[in-house]
């Protein structure tokens, strides 16, 4: 078998884009006036380790009462170390490993933090650890067209799986812009449940649909020509990194409350009572060229 | 395992026997026994619920069985009798009792410019003595006067209106009673079980106004005959054909009805078939909204109803029901229905013991469709329920009725079925499908009761147990979880065909007491408990079709409740009005709620995605109604609350359930403003619906992501509407052809009611909440007619 067609992402989105379709049909909308309480300040601290080199950074901040145009701030901490070595402070409340640190593949990583949060004048102490995955290397990457040869195109991943859980993520750059600057732009998925697991895969990446006009920023739009070059980094994330991306993206997508449960905190693993995630992956990279066709125009 | 369900329905017999001989020798044989039948005098349709009185002995009174047939025994002498039966003439009549005695009574019904109407199908006497409580019964002339939305009466939404119930969300037929959810209510169609009752997402029920003789909701006090869900029951009586041939029909601006009857050979057999079918979608192409112009959505349903009388002492009943929904917006479309069929034998076995003999099935799907330029897709979703009981009545003497039966279901489950086909790059053709096991579970049950009349039938004494056995029959994946919730087996354990591999057993005790303090007033206590081996995982708030049910297994508990309920009950002004005050305090064991961010779509090990926990529901319901007059009607008010403490969902906390709405007013007013015009007006307040919202957020990946405290701690707006209608009778009175002409407004005064709360984000970066509501003012008109 070439590739999995059927997802349970394909089902939802079909599903979804249905019942919004009869909503728009149906129901008329209206902003309301109601609001939350605002909550007391939580620490957050979120951090990502990465095998591929760069300045690899924890951020630390406070959380903003959801309503209102106040924006969450970072603060200063005491200490930071990862693996017992202090990082470097680049900014308030960044803090980073320095230039060309990369994380290796299965080893552990121990993030502590001291900050005095409650103003006790004594600090707290947090933790979280990460084990890095084995990387899952993209072998190959392919525009595939879904009309014969002509847009829209889906990028077909060729890796090698392995046998039982393996948690995926992607982000895609367009001629070195990062297109994946959001979480809702950002691919991840689970192979672990299916009969492919452990094969040698060629993956169509449902997240983004190539035609000559991507959704962009502020209601905008990233418009692609032929001769533009698409680069996935494929990543292999930890597992509680992927349970945050999916909650975190599950939080973010809830317009319409289908399929989708109750609401709740997105699950971290800051120990001490902070919120955000600490985690890690491994990644490896392939880019292609949007070919000269009828859909996409020349620069 | 086979073997054992074949003891066990060699078991049943001997078991029902015992009863019968154990009953039997309670007979008390005093006096003389007056029988008979009471019927409708045109068309011969006997009246089952007709109470006879006999003023003259202390206001003694007995019923009439489902087959029109009462007892009741009396000192020899004359008696003067009482008749009497909604919307029919009352008779008054004497008896010499000199011996066993079988008569009929035929009632005229009332003429056809009724002066007010009476607003529940029982009697107020009647309503006062017995030792039930929390039930209301309400005949299908009430369901036909309350205001409309497009024109459709519908049986749910009059539900919707009584005290202690509360719609599940605007336009839904879903029902929250005493604080239970949706799922905890059984709905029966002539004893056949519907798991789904909802017509275009719930905006209108699957019963045909035409088809329904009577409804009769039981809050919690439900008899020991039937159980199986903990908060209500729900009992819709199909109607029988009456003798005379007529047609009734309806043409409204989104649907119209038909429904024919009649009988033939003397009217020994009758017959009624009932239809309805929405044509909204054939104004849609004159939308300029293409989306719009290109939708489809209508639905149609089907009844129809045959009853045969063998002889006096054998009636047959044949209830056959379909419907099906149809939506289609763009390249996608989902269908769904119902399909239930029901075979009834009623067999007087003697003048005191009544045999009913039910076989039933149904059937709902749903079945979505949709295409994308990879593939396409059909999800598919199933649940089938097959089932018999057997109820005996045995009226010993007129102190005593006692029940026993026996029923037992068998419910196939398809949770979900997804089916993607498309063409790979070499041009083969791929079919790939992820699929939800099949479960299976086999319910088994045995009750008894009494209803017992003490010291001059001012007090009267109900007792009832129900024993049930529920197995879990293969085949299907097993997965089970430890008590973190973590798979046991991440492969699950294959189950045979047939094989019977875990099962479940309950008890629950029934038991009711009233007394008739004066003949104006009763005090009334009732406990229950019941247990619930089915659930709805509903997936949104708003409801939809494409939900599924699951049955209990090793992993997923059975759901049980206990009630206990108290109140007073007066008739006041000469019975013109009837006032309550009830109580009722409820505990919930095994409650179901999801974990945050459930996994919930085509997930077959839903076991790891549930949470079990404690809740309990407590309130106090007023209820004052007008039975009779030019002005009727019913005014209630209840206060309630409803939690839910379930670990691991909200930090462990109590929380409120999605039924906690404190506060919940009905007003319901029929005006018959002259023999021609009848207006109606309701109007419906309810707090608002709990919903949880964040209170903080954070950045992460450039998107703030929310943050909560409390599940469920924030509420919609309160939800209130009003509607109205006008009944104008046309045509000249005593005629054969009868027509009307009907207009509803429902939500008169245009609220908007929100249906779903919505997150955004305005240019400034500010977040910010915005509803969805489904309707405002809708106008309706509806010609009746029948000939």
């Amino acid at each position: 078998m070439e590739f999995q067609f059927l997802t349970i992402k394909d089902i939802r989105s079909a599903t979804l884009v249905w019942l919004l379709l009869l909503l728009l049909a149906a129901g008329c909308t209206e902003p309301i006036a109601l609001r939350s309480d605002d909550m007391e300040p939580r620490l957050v601290i979120t951090g990502t380790l990465s095998t591929d080199p760069g300045n690899q950074v924890v951020e630390i901040s406070s959380t903003a009462p959801y309503f209102g145009s106040e924006l969450p701030v970072n603060i200063e901490a005491t200490e930071v170390r990862l693996n017992g070595d202090s990082l470097r402070r680049d900014a308030p409340g960044i803090y980073s490993t320095g230039e060309n640190f990369a994380a290796l593949q299965g080893e552990t990583y121990l993030l502590e933090v001291w900050i005095d949060y409650d103003g006790d004048g004594k600090d707290e102490y947090y933790t979280a650890t990460t084990t890095v995955p084995y990387i899952h290397a993209l072998e190959s990457l392919v525009l595939k067209s879904l009309s014969g040869a002509d847009t829209p195109f889906v990028l077909v991943a060729g890796l090698q799986d392995t046998p039982g859980e393996d948690y995926y993520g992607g982000a895609l750059w367009i001629n070195d812009v990062l297109y994946s600057n959001r979480i809702l732009r950002y691919y991840i998925h689970m192979l672990n449940d299916y009969t492919q697991d452990g094969e040698y895969l060629r993956y169509p990446i449902p997240e983004w649909i190539i035609t000559k006009s991507l959704v962009w920023d502020n209601g905008g739009t990233f418009d692609l020509y032929a001769g533009d070059v698409l680069t996935l980094e494929l990543q292999t994330l930890s597992k509680e990194y992927y349970l945050f991306l999916a909650e975190a993206k599950i939080e973010k997508n809830q317009q319409f409350p289908l399929f989708s449960g109750p609401r709740g905190n997105v699950t971290g693993n800051i120990t001490g009572g902070a919120l955000g995630i600490f985690g890690s992956y491994a990644s490896s990279r392939k880019s292609v060229t949007l070919p000269v066709c009828p859909g996409l125009p020349s620069r | 395992m086979r073997r054992y369900i074949i003891n066990l329905f060699a078991v049943i017999p001997l078991l029902m026997g015992l009863l019968i001989v154990t009953a039997a020798g309670l007979k008390a044989q005093t006096n003389y026994a007056l029988s008979g039948v009471v019927a409708d005098a045109v068309t011969g349709e006997v009246l089952p619920g007709a109470v006879i009185r006999l003023p003259g002995e202390g206001g003694l009174w007995t019923l009439t069985d489902t087959r029109g047939h009462f007892l009741i025994r009396l000192p020899q002498g004359n008696h003067g009798l009482e008749v009497s039966y909604i919307g029919y003439q009352t008779q008054l009549t004497e008896v010499v009792l000199d011996h066993d005695k079988d008569t009929v009574f035929t009632l005229m019904p009332m003429s056809y410019y009724i002066q007010g109407v009476t607003v529940f199908a029982d009697s107020p006497a009647k309503r006062l003595s017995r030792a039930e409580m929390s039930i209301e019964r309400i005949d299908t002339e009430i369901i036909q006067r309350v205001p409309t939305l497009f024109g459709e009466v519908d049986l749910l939404k009059v539900v919707q209106m009584l005290p202690g119930v509360q719609a599940a969300s605007e336009g839904s037929s879903g029902f929250h009673v005493r604080g239970g959810s949706p799922d905890q209510n059984m709905i029966l169609f002539d004893n056949a079980t519907l798991y789904n009752v909802s017509h275009m997402l719930g905006f209108f029920s699957i019963f045909n106004s035409d088809a329904v003789k009577t409804m009769t909701l039981y809050k919690g006090d439900i008899p020991a005959r039937f159980g199986g869900r903990l908060s209500s029951l729900l009992e819709v009586i199909p109607a029988d054909g009456a003798g005379r041939f007529s047609v009734d029909g309806g043409l409204g601006l989104i649907a119209s009805r038909l429904s024919v009857q009649g009988g033939i050979a003397d009217d020994r057999l009758t017959y009624l078939a009932a239809g309805r079918r929405t044509y909204a979608d054939l104004f849609l192409p004159l939308a300029k909204n293409e989306i719009i112009k290109n939708t489809t959505i209508n639905f149609y349903d089907l009844n129809a109803r045959l009853k045969w009388k063998v002889n006096d002492n054998n009636y047959l009943y044949l209830s056959l029901y379909n419907g099906r929904d149809r939506f289609r917006i763009s390249d996608m479309g989902l269908k769904f229905g119902n399909a239930a069929t029901a075979i009834n034998w009623n067999h007087a076995i003697s003048d005191r013991l009544f045999m009913r003999f039910f076989t039933t099935y149904t059937n709902y799907d749903y079945d979505f469709q949709g295409s994308t330029s990879e593939m396409d897709l059909e999800w598919i979703s199933r649940i089938q329920d097959a089932g018999l009981r057997v109820d005996f009545s045995f009226i010993p003497d007129q102190k005593n009725v006692f029940e026993f039966g026996y029923t037992s279901n068998f419910q196939w489950f398809q949770p979900g079925k997804a089916i993607g086909t498309g063409t790979i790059g070499t041009g083969a053709k791929v079919e790939q499908d992820i699929t939800m096991s099949r479960r299976q579970g086999f319910v088994n049950v045995v009750y008894f009761s009494n209803e017992h009349k003490l010291f001059g039938h001012r007090i009267e004494l109900r007792y009832g147990l129900r024993f049930t056995r529920f197995d879990n029959v293969g085949p299907t994946t097993l997965y089970q979880v430890d008590e973190q919730y973590n798979l046991i087996d991440e492969e699950g354990t294959e189950i045979p065909s047939g094989q019977f591999f875990h099962h479940r057993y309950g008890w629950e005790p029934r038991l009711g007491l009233s007394f008739l303090v004066t003949p104006e007033l009763s005090l009334k206590t009732s406990y229950s408990r019941t247990l619930q081996y089915v659930h709805l995982l509903s997936f949104s708030s708003a409801g939809s079709p494409m939900e599924i049910w699951i049955p209990s297994g090793p992993s997923i508990l059975p759901q049980a409740s206990h009630q206990i309920s108290a109140g007073i009950f007066a008739n006041l002004f000469n019975k013109d009005y009837e006032a309550s005050v009830e109580v009722f305090y409820k505990h919930l064991d095994n409650v179901l709620d999801f974990k945050e961010h459930p996994n919930l779509l085509l997930y077959d090990k839903i076991e790891t995605e549930l949470r079990f926990g404690k809740g309990k529901s407590y309130g106090v319901e007023f209820l004052l109604k007008r039975n009779t007059g030019a002005l009727s009607g019913w005014i209630s008010y209840t206060w309630s609350r409803s939690f839910r403490n379930i670990p691991g969902v909200n930090k462990n906390q109590t929380y409120r359930a999605p039924s906690d709405r404190p506060h919940n007013i009905n007003i319901v007013v029929f005006y018959d403003i002259s023999p021609r015009l009848q207006a109606s007006l309701n109007w419906v307040y309810a707090t608002g619906m709990p919903i949880t919202l964040p209170e903080g957020r954070y950045w992460f990946y450039n998107e703030l992501i929310p943050v909560y405290t409390e599940r469920n701690s924030y509420r919609m707006a309160d939800y209130h509407r009003m509607d109205a209608s006008l009944n104008i009778r046309l045509g000249k009175p005593g005629r054969r052809w009868k027509h009307s002409l009907n207009v509803s407004v429902y939500n008169l005064y245009a609220r908007k009611n929100p249906w779903a709360i919505n997150y955004r984000l305005n240019p400034a970066g500010e977040q910010y909440l915005e509803m969805t509501y489904l309707f405002s003012i809708v106008p309706s008109i509806t010609w009746n007619f029948s000939f």
